[in-house]
């Protein structure tokens, strides 16, 4: 008896699929999949280059000769637009960025989280329907669209109360910037909270607690680590806002902790660098590199710590 | 309060136990704050809106008109251009723009994103290294998604923009660009376009100068200086050619003067010169110092002896030129004397130049544009964004392929399904509308962001949709806040007005998203 040959495979089936012999199978699977580990690997790409691109610009600039990084890190005066005497100390462009991000956590953070422990434990399913779409429509509203509001709304009815106010402050585009975050800082809370087990939350009850009692000292602790990872994050978020604080916050670099006067922020100073008639290889371009870099690791810093927090440190319960 | 009185009884002795009217009331006031806080989030979004819609309803008072061409609905302030005048100013080129820099972002971000996303959540690894790198690769994804806009925008503009230095911007890579050089005629508005090479090679002259003749240079000096004064205003020398024994000579040129380098001996020796009347020469002697040449005369100093003869006036003329209107048909032209006079025939008007005519260098770029490096361009600014979205993108679709239920996935693998088999016929399809509602939302955050595309292409005053990849263009927020940083107080209800219509547009893409997850969400298992 002759061996049998290979089975031929029909070249068509019904629905379309196309039968290959196993080997072009397995051929057209690997083209496939590495195509896919392409894609993932592609944000690798993205971070390196990030990481090289910023470091080795700053490295130019801290190569030129009026530049030290000594001064750089420890002097407390930024202008290196003046004419002779130029001044690197980031100290003052930092100081501006905490100034409103302060400003921003001092109105978010306790907003956001009253939001969230009512949007989880107190607010009944109708209110939730209405609740959770506003607060989406209020993180996906275009940074621009505040940066305005702070300039034509915030800051006269702040001068209206008070006269000190300058008419672009910090303190202005800190609520701008803190009623951005709010969404990012209740969504997060929000999520945590819910994570916490019923459980506990009915052991809480079962004891005789009221849902203040429940929500404040047995779910909130609990979902401790969430929170601390939302706060995190949203501090991320507001220390790159940049076009708020382009709009409302001004462009004087100054250091100083009163919320009423302009100050500038690191991002607004690149954008002062990115928009000026200045030529590519100057020292006041390569400046905007160098403040890129100290930006980029503190945002970097806080997402990474945030994100090791959520992933890690969450509480396993059973 | 009470307390409970024997402490040997009770190990809670020390403790005050409280009232439960005093918790019901704390309870009831912190219900209230949260109320309060609610209504208070809902109270600033409400203000928003109201002072954006109350500053910025008067720029949309107007009516619009219908015409035939695109978009056939005309209102005055989505069509218009940005303008100097407050209440011509329109959004006209900022949504040409928007639409094409977000066309091109959800193009580049999809595949990238939806791949990356379904290698992560279905080729699981199993070994340890791999286990280490996906875990790796999943939290780079997350720090992606909090880095700042404008560290995005910087880095688009490294290495996209200018492509990290690789190519030169002056001689970028290009296809699908023609160069010409435009003259005007002396007819009644009427111009010529003449085409050349490349955009740096020489402008186009429409007379050559020639001149030869023979020199002797004595051994102690060895250097010839040609001084023109030119009507120009350019370098008379910077395209001229001198030939001695018919090799291109040692020439230095600075400014009006050209010093040439020779060897002793006797030369023959030639010199073109583009573009110029025919000249009076005088030979002046080495040693006379200070020596201006009038105009329209060239001098020539050299130690020894000279002979220099105007042999031939060579006349270019163009016939490969072509007008604007017809760039196929091409014509003739009557090329005349600086001096002469004019023909009286107004169709030779129409085609006569004369000979000392500049031409100025334009560019005519075709749809299919393509220049390296890709300098501000649209394509620039989609690749751009598409680093700010691409981590929003892949973390949405990693949740709704993870919402997918196992037991479809288990269910096609026991029917002998290979993994991508699954992945492709089981798993995406039913995966495909939050991905797509994450998508949508996400390209509702990359119309929105104006951060990356200001680092790109900073404040421009763009009045054109854009025509190729490479071309320039603006975006809406961008473009609102032009409008919101001028000091004059009617941009800022103009700019009032573009924001209406950033978040009418915004509202259409969100009402989408909701749209099609209420449309094709199936109960999947």
């Amino acid at each position: 008896m002759a061996a049998p040959t290979t089975t031929r495979l029909p070249r068509a089936l019904a629905g379309g699929a196309r039968l290959r012999s196993r080997r072009a199978q397995r051929l057209w699977e690997g083209f496939i999949l590495a195509s896919l580990v392409f894609c993932a690997a592609f944000s690798i790409f993205v971070t390196f280059t990030i990481i090289a691109v910023l470091f080795k610009e700053a490295w130019q600039f801290f190569k030129l000769p009026e530049v030290s990084v000594v001064e750089f890190f420890t002097t407390f005066e930024w202008n290196p637009l003046l004419g002779n005497v130029k001044h690197f100390g980031v100290w003052p462009l930092v100081s501006g960025t905490m100034l409103v991000t302060g400003v921003a956590m001092m109105i978010a953070l306790p907003l956001g989280l009253i939001t969230a422990v009512y949007l989880s434990e107190y607010a009944a399913a109708r209110v939730r329907n209405v609740l959770k779409p506003m607060l989406e429509v209020l993180a996906g509203i275009p940074t621009v669209v505040y940066g305005f509001f702070a300039l034509t709304v915030i800051t006269p009815s702040l001068k209206f109360f008070h006269d000190g106010f300058n008419i672009y402050n910090a303190f202005s585009a800190g609520i701008a910037v803190g009623i951005l975050c709010l969404p990012i800082i209740s969504s997060l809370t929000e999520d945590a909270l819910q994570a916490v087990p019923r459980g506990l939350r009915e052991a809480g009850y079962g004891l005789g607690g009221t849902r203040f009692d429940v929500s404040l000292k047995i779910v909130l602790p609990a979902a401790l680590s969430g929170i601390i990872s939302a706060f995190l994050l949203a501090v991320a978020r507001a220390v790159g806002e940049t076009m708020i604080v382009a709009l409302a916050a001004g462009g004087m670099a100054r250091l100083t902790m009163d919320p009423r006067q302009e100050v500038q922020t690191m991002t607004a100073w690149m954008v002062q660098m990115a928009l000026g008639d200045i030529s590519n290889f100057s020292t006041e371009y390569l400046s905007m590199y160098a403040v890129a870099l100290v930006l980029f690791v503190i945002t970097f810093v806080l997402t990474v710590v945030g994100n090791i927090v959520r992933l890690r440190f969450r509480e396993v319960y059973q | 309060m009470s307390k409970i009185a024997d402490p040997d009884r009770n190990p809670a002795a020390n403790v005050e136990l409280r009232s439960f009217q005093g918790r019901q009331r704390k309870n009831l006031t912190f219900l209230t704050i949260c109320i309060g806080t609610a209504t208070l989030s809902i109270l600033v979004l409400v203000v928003l809106l109201i002072a954006v819609f109350v500053q910025g309803s008067s720029g949309l008072a107007q009516a619009p008109t219908f015409r035939w061409e695109f978009p056939w609905i005309h209102h005055p302030f989505l069509v218009n251009p940005p303008s100097p005048e407050a209440d011509e100013a329109g959004v006209g080129p900022a949504l040409g723009g928007t639409f094409w820099v977000c066309l091109g972002c959800a193009l580049f971000t999809l595949p990238l994103g939806v791949g990356a996303a379904i290698f992560l959540e279905e080729f699981k690894p199993k070994w340890t290294i791999s286990r280490w790198i996906h875990g790796f690769i999943q939290l780079n994804i997350s720090n992606l998604a909090g880095v700042p806009s404008v560290v995005y925008g910087i880095i688009g503009l490294t290495a996209f923009a200018a492509m990290f230095g690789l190519f030169n911007t002056d001689t970028p890579l290009e296809i699908g660009a023609e160069y010409f050089d435009q003259f005007a005629t002396e007819g009644k508005d009427t111009y010529v376009l003449v085409p050349v090479e490349h955009r740096n090679s020489p402008p186009t002259r429409l007379i050559t100068w020639h001149a030869e003749g023979e020199m002797t240079v004595p051994p102690e000096a060895s250097v010839v200086r040609l001084q023109l004064n030119s009507a120009f205003y350019f370098d008379p020398w910077e395209y001229a050619k001198v030939l001695i024994d018919g090799v291109p000579a040692d020439a230095k040129a600075k400014g009006g003067e050209l010093t040439v380098d020779v060897s002793p001996g006797q030369h023959q020796w030639q010199l073109t010169l583009p573009g110029q009347e025919p000249l009076t020469v005088k030979i002046v002697p080495a040693d006379e110092q200070d020596v201006r040449a009038p105009e329209g005369q060239l001098i020539v100093q050299s130690a020894g002896d000279i002979k220099f003869s105007v042999s031939q006036d060579h006349e270019t003329k163009i016939t490969d030129a072509v007008t604007p209107r017809k760039p196929h048909k091409k014509i003739k032209l009557n090329v005349i004397g600086a001096f002469d006079e004019l023909p009286e025939n107004e169709k030779e008007l129409k085609y006569t130049i004369r000979s000392d005519s500049e031409g100025g260098r334009i560019a005519d770029e075709h749809w299919y544009y393509l220049s390296l490096p890709f300098g501000r361009g649209v394509l620039t600014g989609s690749l751009t964004l598409m680093l700010v979205v691409l981590p929003i993108v892949i973390i949405a679709s990693q949740e709704s392929i993870r919402a997918v239920p196992n037991s479809l996935r288990e269910g096609a693998l026991g029917m002998g399904a290979t993994p991508w088999q699954m992945v492709s016929r089981v798993t995406l399809p039913a995966a495909v509308p939050g991905i797509m509602t994450g998508s949508i939302l996400a390209m509702s955050r990359a119309i929105g962001e104006a951060a990356p595309i200001l680092m790109i292409s900073g404040i421009v005053y763009i009045t054109t949709v854009p025509g190729h990849m490479m071309d320039e263009f603006a975006v809406m927020p961008l473009q609102v806040y032009n409008w919101a940083g001028k000091p004059q107080v009617e941009f800022h209800d103009v700019a009032a007005t573009g924001i209406i219509v950033l978040l009418v547009v915004l509202l259409f893409f969100n009402a989408l998203a909701v749209f099609i997850r209420y449309k094709l969400h199936k109960p999947l298992s």
